[in-house]
């Protein structure tokens, strides 16, 4: 039986995430453009980065962690 | 030391690293899903003192010179064994979070009985109803028979989870529920349903420590989350949500909290939940509150300066909502 939430459930939209475009360095504990520039300096990039409902890095952007 | 716990991914914590670094705090960030394998841990518990340290690849941190631990976006301890491996998963956890626990004095963002115990939805209505905030009628059931009565006893009534947990494929924005809709599947999995707040605006009021910054944004009554062309507006912390926020971070003994509003067409602000662990990098970006530098420099041990100014935004007073 689907759960009656779900009827009222949305696809998920397509959104600009950093994933694939950023690499972890453990060097400087941030994340990092491909140019080798820290994520969190580039504001565009952030931006679909940091919300609540965005899917970049997974579950680590929603505001609930389980 | 401070020690920040999340995955690799998480770019928000990213942003205040990067401000413990440019403040040159020394800081290790590592994801308890790590250990044991990258993280290293040991720990000697002998005459009343623990000694001992944590290590990760180069670095190696000496458990006494840790003195704030921010429990972002942490994973789970696992294991690397072929036998018994749920059993040594479970020795990882208790060896990881033990022994964190046991450290004297720490500075916890957030400590993690709290954090745990707040990421309930139901206790968090209570208690905002016992400081004073108004709190929208809540069911949450598995009976069909009990959510058709909630539905006709509300003029309208949302759909939310009941964990604030978004499935794995799909969307599940906060829903009107269509009046004669069939709720038979509300037997399958227990539903959350809310009175619906006629809302006019949002509001996100992100709390660390004793500094408050609250933004909002005027969206109407879709779900803020998934409406891409919200702007976040600073405006000013209300005095009597002030004195009630900080009574329930006080009584929920949490460090950090974000929470959500709804203001009415009436202008009375309704109390929709505190996320523990929540977002705050795009208030931050939308918004120009120096959210990152507060939580780094509560982290530090330092007293965040209330009132810094935003950049770039006029900051809303309370009454123009």
């Amino acid at each position: 039986m689907t759960p009656f939430a779900l009827s009222l459930a949305r696809p998920i939209r397509d959104v600009i995430t950093p994933d694939g475009l950023i690499s972890y360095s453990h060097d400087q504990q941030l994340n990092l453009l491909s140019n080798g520039k820290p994520f969190v300096n580039d504001p565009i990039a952030t931006t679909f980065g940091t919300g609540t409902s965005s899917t970049a890095g997974s579950k680590t952007h929603q505001d609930d962690t389980d | 030391m401070i020690l920040v716990l999340t995955s690799p991914e998480d770019v928000t914590a990213d942003m205040v690293v990067d401000r413990l670094n440019r403040d040159a705090v020394p800081v290790l960030r590592i994801d308890p899903a790590d250990f044991p394998g990258r993280v290293g841990l040991t720990a000697t518990i002998e005459g009343g003192r623990i000694l001992g340290h944590l290590k990760y690849g180069p670095r190696s941190v000496d458990l006494t010179s840790i003195r704030s631990i921010w429990v972002r976006r942490p994973g789970a301890p696992h294991s690397t064994a072929d036998t018994e491996p749920k059993w040594s998963a479970h020795e990882a956890r208790h060896a990881f979070w033990g022994t964190l626990r046991a450290l004297p004095g720490i500075r916890w963002v957030n400590h993690p009985d709290a954090q745990e115990a707040a990421k309930c939805k139901a206790p968090q209505l209570l208690l905002a109803h016992q400081v004073g905030m108004r709190v929208p009628a809540t069911l949450t059931t598995n009976s069909a028979a009990s959510a058709r009565s909630f539905l006709d006893a509300n003029k309208a009534v949302v759909c939310k989870t009941v964990s604030g947990r978004q499935p794995d494929k799909v969307s599940l924005p906060t829903t009107i529920v269509p009046p004669n809709t069939d709720l038979s599947s509300i037997t399958g999995t227990p539903t959350g349903l809310q009175a619906a707040i006629d809302k006019v605006a949002d509001v996100r009021l992100t709390v660390i420590g004793d500094v408050m910054h609250c933004a909002l944004a005027r969206c109407g009554r879709e779900d803020v989350r998934f409406s891409g062309a919200v702007k976040w507006l600073p405006m000013q912390t209300p005095q009597e949500l002030r004195t009630q926020v900080g009574l329930f971070m006080t009584l929920s003994r949490l460090a950090y909290g974000a929470f959500d509003f709804a203001v009415d067409r009436d202008g009375q602000w309704w109390f929709l939940e505190c996320n523990p662990a929540g977002q705050f990098g795009f208030i931050e970006l939308d918004t120009g509150q120096p959210i990152s530098q507060d939580i780094a420099d509560y982290l530090a041990g330092g007293s965040a300066i209330e009132g810094r100014p935003s950049r770039g935004s006029t900051v809303l007073a309370p009454d123009r909502v």
